[in-house]
C-alpha cells in the first residue's frame, strides 16, 4: 500500500433534498448539508478541524463554516477548482490531511441552486450566465469562444463527442442504455428528483437534437441540492463504531488533461483527466478494474459516463457501446453504475452524491438501491475541460 | 450583422475583449482582412490562441504571422438551439474546429446550408466576416461544392461501381 491508503475512512454522509426552486442560498443549503453529514458522523459540528471548498464559488467561505458550525479550532482548509471533479478531488485531498496527522475530521461540502440560481434565469447576452459557470481560460472563452457563440458546456463537449464518434464509429445505443439505465436505477429511489418518472426508449428516440450529437436525455439535470461528507482518520471510525462498516479510502487521484483550459486546441480534443488518474488511484489501493463491484461515474453528460469506462480502463476507446450493452451497467450486471440515478436522474449535487452513494452502498444502507454485498466501490468526477477525480472506497 | 431584440434594440453577436493585449495585434490583423497567429521567437513555433509564456521551454518573445485560412475540419457542433440571442436567429449553425494547413485549429461558424452533413475530415475554406458593431469573425464554408466531399464521392462510387 503506497500514499494514504487505508488511514481514512469517510465517517459521515449528508444530503439535502433535491429540488427545482427554493428560496434558500447555496450557503444555507451546503452548511445544511455539512450538519447531516456530522450528525451522520456521530460528531459535533464544532469537532470539524479542516475544511476543502469544493469549486470557485464565493460562498461559504472558510469563515462561514468556522461561524455557522462552530467549528473551534479549524487547522487546514484548501479549494478544489476544477468543476465538478471537485468534489472528489476534495475527498482525495481529504484523505491526504487525515493520514497526515494535520487534522481529525475533514468537511467537503457542495452544492449549488443551478434550477434557482440567478445565472439560469439570465441569458449569456446578460454576461450572468458565462460567468456563473466559472470555466477556465477565461481570455479564450471571451475572445475567441463567446463571438461563434460556443457558449455552454454541451457545445464544448459536443466538440469532443464528435470526434470520438468520428475515431470510433456510433454510439447512440450506448448513450441510450447509460440515459435509461440511470432512470430505472432513480426510478427506484424515493430521494431521486426522477423517482415518478420512468423513460422509455421511444421517449429518447423521439426527443430531438439540442447540439449535436447531445438530447436533452443524455444531459444531467439542474436542481438545488447539496451533500457533504466527513473524512476522518480510520482508526478513529474503527474505534468509534458509529456504523456497522467503516468505508476506507483505499486510493484516490486527480488528473487533467494537456492543455486543461480549452478543448479546441488541445491536440488530442479525447484527452482526458481521469486517463491519469486511475491507474494512480488504483495502484495506491491495490486493486485492477476486474476488483470493481460499482462505479458511481460523473454523468454530466451520457457520452462522459462512456467516455469515462474507456478512459479508465473497463474497456478500449470505442469499445464502451458494446461494454454498456444487455444491461451490463445496470442493477443487476456485471458493474452497476449510478445506483442512485447519477446527475442524470437523481439530482446534481456536482458529483458529491456519488460518494454519498458509494458509502451507502458499502456499510450496507443504501436502502432501495442497495446491491447485494459490495465490497469495493469507484467514484470519479469530471470537471471544466476534461479534468478528472477518482477514489476507490472499500469495507 | 445585427438583428432587432425584443424592444428593437439591436443584438449583435457578443464582442470580444478588444482592449486585451495579448490579443491585440490579432485584433489589428482581423481589421487588415488577415488572420494572425502567435509566434514564438524561440523555435518559430505557431500558437493559438495566444499565451502569454511559450509552454515549450517558458521564454515569452513572440511575433505575429499571418495564416491562410484554408483546413480540414477537425471537430464540429451542430446547435440546433442557442444560447445567445444574436444565434437564436440562425439554427441550425455550427460551431467548427478546423485544423489550418498552418497547422493551428481555428474556430469559427458555419451557416451553410449543408452545416449538418459537416464531416471531420472535410475540406474548408474559411473567410473574414465583419459583424456590423464588432470586428471580423471566421466563417467556415465547405471546400468543394455542396454535397461533394470526399467521403460522399467514395460512397457514390461504390454504390455506382
Amino acid at each position: 500500500m503506497t500514499g494514504f491508503a487505508d488511514r481514512a475512512a469517510v465517517l459521515g454522509v449528508g444530503q439535502t433534498q433535491h429540488v427545482r426552486g427554493t428560496l434558500k442560498s447555496e450557503r444555507q443549503l451546503i452548511l445544511q448539508a455539512a450538519v447531516a453529514a456530522a450528525a451522520d458522523a456521530r460528531i459535533s459540528t464544532g469537532d470539524i478541524d479542516a475544511v476543502i471548498l469544493v469549486m470557485k464559488r464565493e460562498r461559504p467561505t472558510n469563515e462561514d463554516f468556522v461561524q455557522s458550525l462552530g467549528i473551534r479550532d479549524l487547522k487546514f482548509h484548501a479549494r478544489s477548482e476544477i468543476g465538478g471533479a471537485s468534489a472528489v478531488a476534495g475527498v482525495v485531498a481529504a484523505a491526504a490531511v487525515v493520514a497526515s496527522g494535520i487534522a481529525e475530521h475533514v468537511l467537503v461540502a457542495t452544492g449549488w441552486t443551478a434550477f434557482s440560481g440567478a445565472r439560469r434565469l439570465a441569458t449569456i447576452a446578460d454576461g450572468i450566465a458565462s460567468d456563473g459557470l466559472g470555466l477556465p481560460g477565461a481570455d479564450v472563452r471571451r475572445n475567441i469562444d463567446a463571438p461563434v457563440g460556443l457558449d455552454v458546456p454541451m457545445q464544448h463537449y459536443a466538440l469532443h463527442a464528435n470526434r470520438w464518434l468520428h475515431e470510433y464509429g456510433d454510439a447512440r445505443e450506448g448513450m441510450r442504455d447509460v440515459s435509461l439505465s440511470a432512470r430505472r436505477h432513480a426510478n427506484r429511489n424515493p430521494s431521486a428528483y426522477m423517482f415518478d418518472r420512468p423513460l422509455t426508449a421511444a421517449d429518447y428516440d423521439d426527443a430531438p437534437i439540442l447540439v449535436s450529437p447531445f438530447k436533452i436525455f443524455d444531459a444531467c439535470l439542474e436542481t438545488d441540492g447539496a451533500a457533504a461528507v466527513i473524512v476522518s482518520r480510520a482508526a478513529f471510525a474503527e474505534a468509534q463504531g458509529a456504523h456497522d462498516r467503516v468505508v476506507y479510502i483505499g486510493g484516490g487521484a486527480e488528473g487533467h488533461p494537456d492543455v486543461p483550459h480549452d478543448l479546441s486546441s488541445r491536440p488530442d480534443v479525447l484527452g482526458m483527466g481521469i486517463a491519469k488518474a486511475a491507474p494512480r488511484a488504483m495502484a495506491m489501493a491495490g486493486v485492477t478494474v476486474e476488483d470493481i463491484d460499482f462505479a458511481e461515474l460523473y454523468d454530466c453528460f451520457t457520452f462522459i459516463v462512456l467516455r469515462q469506462l474507456e478512459e479508465i480502463g473497463f474497456c478500449a476507446r470505442g469499445e464502451s457501446s458494446a461494454f454498456v450493452a444487455g444491461g451490463r451497467i445496470g442493477f443487476d450486471g456485471g458493474l452497476p453504475v449510478n445506483t442512485h440515478g447519477g446527475l442524470l436522474s437523481h439530482g446534481h449535487a456536482v458529483g458529491m452524491d456519488h460518494v454519498v452513494e458509494a458509502v451507502r452502498q458499502l456499510r450496507g444502507d443504501a436502502g432501495p438501491t442497495q446491491l447485494a454485498d459490495p465490497n469495493v466501490g469507484l467514484v470519479t468526477g469530471y470537471g471544466d475541460f476534461g479534468d478528472g477525480s477518482i477514489a476507490i472506497l472499500h469495507n | 450583422m445585427s438583428d432587432a431584440g425584443e424592444e428593437g434594440a439591436p443584438v449583435d453577436r457578443a464582442s470580444p475583449d478588444l482592449g486585451d493585449p495579448l490579443y491585440a495585434p490579432h485584433f489589428a490583423g482581423l481589421e487588415e482582412g488577415e488572420f494572425r497567429v502567435q509566434r514564438w521567437e524561440s523555435d518559430g513555433a505557431l500558437e493559438w490562441p495566444p499565451h502569454v509564456m511559450h509552454g515549450a521551454d517558458q521564454t515569452e518573445s513572440y511575433g505575429w504571422q499571418a495564416i491562410p485560412l484554408t483546413g480540414v475540419v477537425y471537430s464540429y457542433a451542430v446547435c440546433y438551439r442557442a444560447f445567445h440571442p444574436w444565434f437564436a436567429l440562425r439554427v441550425p449553425y455550427a460551431i467548427v474546429v478546423v485544423d489550418t494547413d498552418a497547422g493551428v485549429r481555428v474556430l469559427g461558424n458555419c451557416f451553410d446550408p449543408s452545416v449538418e452533413r459537416l464531416e471531420c475530415g472535410q475540406r474548408m475554406r474559411g473567410e473574414l466576416v465583419r459583424a456590423e458593431s464588432g470586428i471580423p469573425g471566421v466563417v467556415w464554408r465547405p471546400a468543394e461544392a455542396h454535397g461533394t466531399t470526399p467521403l460522399r464521392r467514395a460512397i457514390q462510387a461504390e454504390c455506382s461501381g
